[in-house]
């Protein structure tokens, strides 16, 4: 039995660093190069907004610190009321929609999307102190009406990406059968 | 020697501020390498290049986690392995069993049939060959072990394992991979 043992050690130990017998695909630097490419805008893309959510950020306190007389609370106009209520509705609809999605494959991406509702609803309620408090103008309506849009279409994307997957698995199931 | 390792640690510093052209070097030295160790785990050729050039990607991204204490390649080596083992066990109900809890009689007998193989004629795409043919556990259990060049211990975090269920497996793997090498 030690005999056998060592047969097969010595066997493995004679072709170290001899494993790699497979060859890459042709195109797989110019592949590896279009990877790279894509996750970089990405991440600055990801850094820019940080950055300007930031500076929201930093203008809405400094606007916060400015006006020390607090007016009266007065949500805007007709309009802008009407549209904050078509938006909620539709992005509590799509919520409601990832939620019957939820599964334990699902439940990373899930809790990723919420977490990510939740820094678009603080924000959203950032721009909506600011509007009680300097009336509306036409920034603030834009920012407005970009964070909702900004909402929908993530959870949009969230969900494709869900089906996606699902449609992956199944065929990846038919193949191995 | 000496040479082609500064030359790593200049390139992982230039990678650590996201330099591109560093980070397509490595992935031009390593890529190979990387691309075999996962071709093994994952056992198809398509999804290998997936997943390695994902986990060069995911390595890049984690690079301010490498501190030195190990080479480049081992660390790079570590992700990858990993990498490539879940997503193996993602689109394979892959499990590794446990093994320790059963009862296992022929071993003996095993031992005794396949005294006298002749492994010296064997030649490395045939081993190779033989091992993707064994069973998922068996095979995840040796190549880590023999080709990666992993101990034990290693291999019970990898594959989240208990210790002794890592060592029946590899003994059996390793029974079973004398038997099929046998019928060559």
């Amino acid at each position: 039995m030690k005999n056998e043992k060592d047969n097969l050690d010595e066997l493995f130990s004679k072709f170290e660093n001899q494993w790699d017998i497979q060859e890459l695909n042709t195109d797989h630097q110019v592949d590896f190069l279009q990877k790279l490419n894509k996750k970089q805008p990405k991440k600055k893309y990801w850094f820019v907004t940080a950055i300007a959510a930031s500076i929201v950020l930093m203008l809405g306190i400094s606007v916060f610190y400015k006006n020390e007389k607090p007016k009266e609370f007065k949500f805007a106009s007709k309009e802008t009321k009407r549209t904050d209520s078509i938006f909620n509705i539709l992005i509590d609809n799509e919520l409601v929609k990832l939620k019957e999605k939820s599964s334990p494959e699902n439940e990373q991406i899930i809790n990723d999307a919420l977490n990510q509702m939740k820094t678009f609803d603080a924000d959203y309620q950032k721009i909506i102190n600011e509007l009680q408090k300097n009336g509306e103008n036409k920034q603030i309506i834009y920012a407005m009406i970009s964070n909702l849009q900004t909402r929908i279409s993530f959870l949009q994307t969230v969900l494709e990406r869900i089906e996606e997957n699902e449609k992956f698995k199944n065929t990846a199931d038919e193949t191995t059968l | 020697m000496s040479q082609n390792n500064q030359n790593i640690e200049e390139l992982i510093t230039l990678c650590k501020n996201q330099n591109q052209k560093a980070q397509f070097e490595i992935y031009n030295r390593y890529s190979k390498a990387m691309y075999n160790v996962a071709y093994r785990i994952v056992k198809d050729e398509h999804f290998a290049q997936d997943v390695m050039q994902e986990g060069f990607l995911k390595a890049f991204t984690k690079i301010n986690d490498y501190k030195q204490e190990v080479a480049f390649g081992a660390w790079l080596k570590k992700i990858i392995t990993n990498y490539s083992i879940d997503f193996y066990k993602k689109n394979n109900s892959f499990q590794v069993e446990d093994l320790s809890k059963q009862l296992y009689k022929i071993e003996e007998n095993d031992g005794i049939i396949s005294e006298n193989i002749d492994l010296n004629n064997l030649k490395v795409k045939q081993v190779l060959d033989t091992i993707l043919q064994l069973k998922d556990n068996y095979r995840m259990v040796l190549t880590l072990f023999y080709i990666e060049g992993y101990d034990q211990e290693e291999i019970c975090e990898i594959l989240n394992i208990s210790y002794a269920n890592c060592r029946t497996t590899l003994s059996r793997a390793k029974d079973s991979l004398r038997k099929k090498l046998e019928e060559i």
